[in-house]
């Protein structure tokens, strides 16, 4: 790809490091534009930029670039350049948009809803399961899921939305060359795959610094319509995405949990001021006045499943999930017998297997 | 004068035949010892100088020269005195012996002349018994471990007094009677019965599938949930060991100097549970020595690895290979031996960090990186190996307190024994001898699957997210479940049980 004399110069001031972005921003207003920069780029700016930064940027200025756009090819990176028209338009109303964006994938058509999925790295199990079952509900309605990759809420609602055959997109809080965390390595993999997009606005070599990710949290509300908190404690860095989208007017909503459960503390406090409450994706679409396309359903009933009246085991689990042990008391089946109707009711999708080898019916 | 005894020495657990000559001339008083003795054979001289002269004998005056030959043959231990100090009484002529090159002689002394039992004496002696040799004097407390010795005369002595007066024939002691194996047999008791262990039938009946098909299991749950215990019941429901296998697994311990003394031979199978901060030289085997570690002291019984995560990582890669192949050769700079190690693998271990992932009593507070991390400290490799991974949960206090009768170990066993006989008989051609040693190929030939089982065995892999890995480990658990109720063929209904045994490999657990 060609680019002009401008937008290499964007992109040589964007790859610099997040801390002289400040510094950066005031000179921009000083020369008007990101090549007066380049082309007034001389050693009287040394004081006022610092050694690294000066000589970071002196570098890359003599390289026209040319480390940054070799790696952008080497993993088939693309640029969005702010103002320009393949540009999100969403990100571009926000207050502070990024003006350079990496992207490897394709963003979704500008029109499609977008519902940003955050919360904790360290879920519980409830909270992992309840992130992925919304991302599905949502991206099988066609809503674009938006999150930032990171363990825990992020990667649960990244596989909800792939598991729903959604778009997802994945705002990254270090370049695109790096591969963190490390665990969902072929999630991103699958995210670019089947659709979705990885989007960075850092150098692609950037390391996954602590302050990268507050900044880059805007980036995730800014992407999308609305905001669903999953869980967090009060003082986490989930907090400043929910601030960003509440600074940009963006719709926050909150699943509840157990009031005693320490990542029920900010869903909690946003619900009691007056977030608005989450349970499934039919809570969403109609606050967001979405046009519901209804999924596909899918029906694994067959004439060869016991009905539950004659089934001595779907009897036993009708109220509530029950342990081997529980069931060999209530059944009166013998242990071998019981075991193999329990495999051939979960191939037959009427009951499902739980921790502490525990078995519940499923709903259809 | 020249007198030459017989001994033997320990080289893993094989006994190499030494013979112990001694010459007595005249002289200046020195001793002098030949022929590789270590620190404890050389130290022989002064237990023996004390030991002769508290029995009413004398060291001789001049020159006495010990040689333990062959002489490139490392020798250690005590059991050289007894042999030593008879043939320095039949040098220095203080008590006519004859046919004292016929006897075996084994033991070691104290100052006060009374006989100490040694280390490795059923290998010492089986050696000594295939070449010919006909009896053997050797200490009291090492007798009951020969008891069951046919084609042998044995003849346990207390002192050195009464060794002299049995070779001079003035004073014989009588023979020990040996017991048949069969008879040794019915005396023993597993040391802990299935029918203690109240309820956990799920538990109990993988236990018994294990013990039918040899094969490898993993027990994950609650803390309390009972691990410990139903492992410690799998001894006493395998089936009885044969007297070849319980003269292997004596040699072991005997070797290792695990035997308490006056005990016979072993009849009940083994179960070692070490501690999970234990070394690799104490799991596989080593030492300057080369003595057998655990996994060879577990030889026909049961290893028990309890907190599994808990193991070094480099300890349980090493376990690898002898559960593999059930030898281990351990070289070392001036030993080397083979020990067997065919033993049935069973581990136990949590579900998470904390512990009550899946409890019904509890709340787990682990994350799913936390558990999956948790989860990750076992390797691949050796998850596949075994085939058995079964979940437990607590008991409900009612349950333990109630007195339903529970099956004992005995009726158990009696199952185990027809399944095992079953799998003797087809494994035969491929010289194995139960269902988890099969490989690849013997799986192909023995365990068609009709196409109704690869049907459900293809659905579980597509919707339970089961591993290819998982799949054979199913057909070879299928396969001990048929025989266990005597059929010929693996029926779905077998598959489908054995998927319940293949906890680790479940959607839930991670992702």
């Amino acid at each position: 790809m060609e680019y002009t004399k401008e937008q290499l110069a964007r992109i040589w001031l964007q790859c610099a490091p997040m801390s002289g972005w400040n510094k950066l921003a005031k000179l921009k207003e000083r020369f008007q534009s990101a090549q007066g920069i380049w082309d007034h780029f001389t050693p009287e700016l040394f004081h006022f930029l610092g050694e690294p930064l000066f000589a970071h940027l002196a570098d890359m200025r003599m390289l026209k670039c040319r480390p940054y756009l070799d790696m952008l090819d080497q993993i088939g990176g693309q640029t969005m350049f702010c103002g320009e028209e393949n540009y999100p338009a969403l990100l571009s109303q926000i207050s502070h948009p990024p003006d350079v964006l990496f992207i490897r994938g394709q963003l979704p058509p500008p029109d499609t809803p977008a519902m940003a999925i955050v919360g904790s790295r360290s879920s519980t199990r409830y909270g992992s399961t309840q992130a992925r079952r919304i991302a599905r509900e949502l991206a099988e309605r066609g809503v674009t899921i938006v999150s930032g990759l990171a363990r825990g809420i992020d990667a649960a609602a990244h596989l909800g939305a792939l598991e729903g055959g959604g778009r997802t997109v994945a705002v990254l809080g270090c370049g695109l060359m790096q591969q963190y965390p490390p665990e969902n390595k072929e999630l991103a993999q699958r995210i670019i795959q089947e659709g979705g997009a990885i989007v960075s606005e850092l150098a692609p070599d950037a390391q996954p610094l602590p302050h990268h990710f507050p900044v880059r949290n805007r980036i995730i509300s800014g992407l999308s319509h609305g905001v669903l908190l999953i869980e967090a404690r009060e003082k986490s860095g989930t907090h400043s995405t929910i601030q960003y989208a509440l600074d940009q007017g963006k719709e926050v909503f909150a699943l509840p949990g157990n009031v005693d459960a320490p990542g029920s503390e900010l869903p909690l406090k946003l619900l009691k001021e007056g977030a608005a409450l989450c349970t499934g994706a039919e809570d969403i679409l109609s606050l967001m006045n979405w046009k519901i396309r209804p999924p596909e359903q899918l029906s694994f009933v067959s004439d060869e499943c016991p009905k539950e009246e004659e089934d001595p085991i779907l009897r036993a689990l009708s109220l509530e999930e029950k342990n081997l042990e529980e069931l060999l008391q209530e059944t009166g089946l013998p242990i071998d017998a019981l075991s193999t109707q329990l495999t051939l009711l979960e191939l037959n999708g009427q009951i499902e297997r739980r921790a502490g080898r525990a078995f519940a019916r499923v709903r259809p | 004068m020249l007198a030459r005894t017989l001994c033997y020495a320990l080289q893993g657990v094989d006994g190499r035949a030494v013979s112990v000559e001694t010459d007595v001339s005249g002289g200046m008083g020195t001793f002098s010892m030949v022929g590789l003795p270590d620190a404890a054979v050389r130290e022989s001289k002064d237990r023996v100088t004390g030991a002769l002269r508290n029995s009413g004998f004398a060291m001789p005056h001049g020159r006495v020269t010990v040689n333990l030959s062959p002489a490139d043959l490392r020798k250690e231990g005590a059991a050289f005195d007894l042999p030593i100090a008879v043939s320095i009484i039949a040098a220095s002529r203080q008590a006519a012996l004859p046919g004292l090159n016929q006897v075996l002689l084994l033991g070691e002394l104290s100052l006060d002349g009374t006989l100490v039992p040694i280390r490795g004496a059923l290998s010492m002696a089986i050696a000594a018994c295939q070449q010919g040799i006909e009896s053997v004097v050797l200490p009291y407390e090492n007798g009951p471990e020969l008891q069951s010795l046919s084609g042998m005369r044995i003849y346990p002595a207390r002192d050195l007094a009464q060794v002299i007066g049995h070779l001079s024939g003035k004073m014989p002691i009588s023979a020990q009677i040996q017991q048949p194996y069969e008879s040794a047999l019915g005396q023993s008791m597993p040391v802990q019965d299935l029918s203690l262990v109240k309820g956990q039938h799920g538990a109990k009946r993988a236990l018994e599938i294990a013990a039918a098909g040899g094969h490898n299991l993993l027990f994950i749950g609650v803390p309390g949930s009972g691990k410990t215990m139903l492992a410690r019941c799998l001894p006493g429901i395998l089936p009885r060991m044969t007297f070849d296998e319980a003269c292997e697994t004596t040699r072991i311990h005997s070797v290792a100097g695990a035997l308490k003394p006056g005990q016979g031979l072993m009849v009940e199978r083994p179960f070692r549970a070490p501690h999970h901060g234990v070394s690799i030289p104490a799991l596989i085997g080593g030492g300057s020595d080369a003595r057998p570690g655990e996994i060879s002291l577990a030889h026909n019984g049961v290893l028990f690895l309890d907190e599994l995560p808990q193991y070094m990582p480099n300890v349980l890669e090493a376990l690898r290979q002898p559960l593999e192949d059930g030898i281990v050769s351990i070289s070392r700079a001036h030993a080397r031996a083979s020990y067997l190690s065919r033993c049935m693998l069973v581990a136990g271990m949590n579900p998470c960090p904390c512990g009550y992932f899946g409890s019904r009593t509890r709340q787990c507070h682990c994350g799913e990186s936390a558990i999956r991390k948790y989860l990750g400290r076992i390797s691949g490799p050796l998850l596949d190996r075994i085939d058995l991974q079964v979940e437990v949960d607590a008991v409900p206090v009612d349950e333990i307190a109630s007195g339903a009768p529970e099956e004992s170990s005995a009726t158990v066993r009696e199952r185990v024994q027809k399944a095992r006989w079953i799998q003797e008989k087809r494994l035969a051609s491929h010289h194995m001898h139960c269902n988890a040693q099969m490989d690849g190929r013997a799986l192909q030939e023995l365990c068609p699957l009709s196409v109704q089982s690869q049907k459900l065995l293809s659905m579980a892999v597509e919707k339970m997210g089961m591993s290819m890995r998982g799949y054979t480990r199913i057909v070879k658990v299928a396969r001990t479940i048929a025989d266990l109720s005597g059929e010929k063929e693996i029926s779905p209904a077998h598959i489908a049980e054995a998927i319940q045994y293949r906890a680790l490999d479940q959607k839930y657990w991670g992702t």
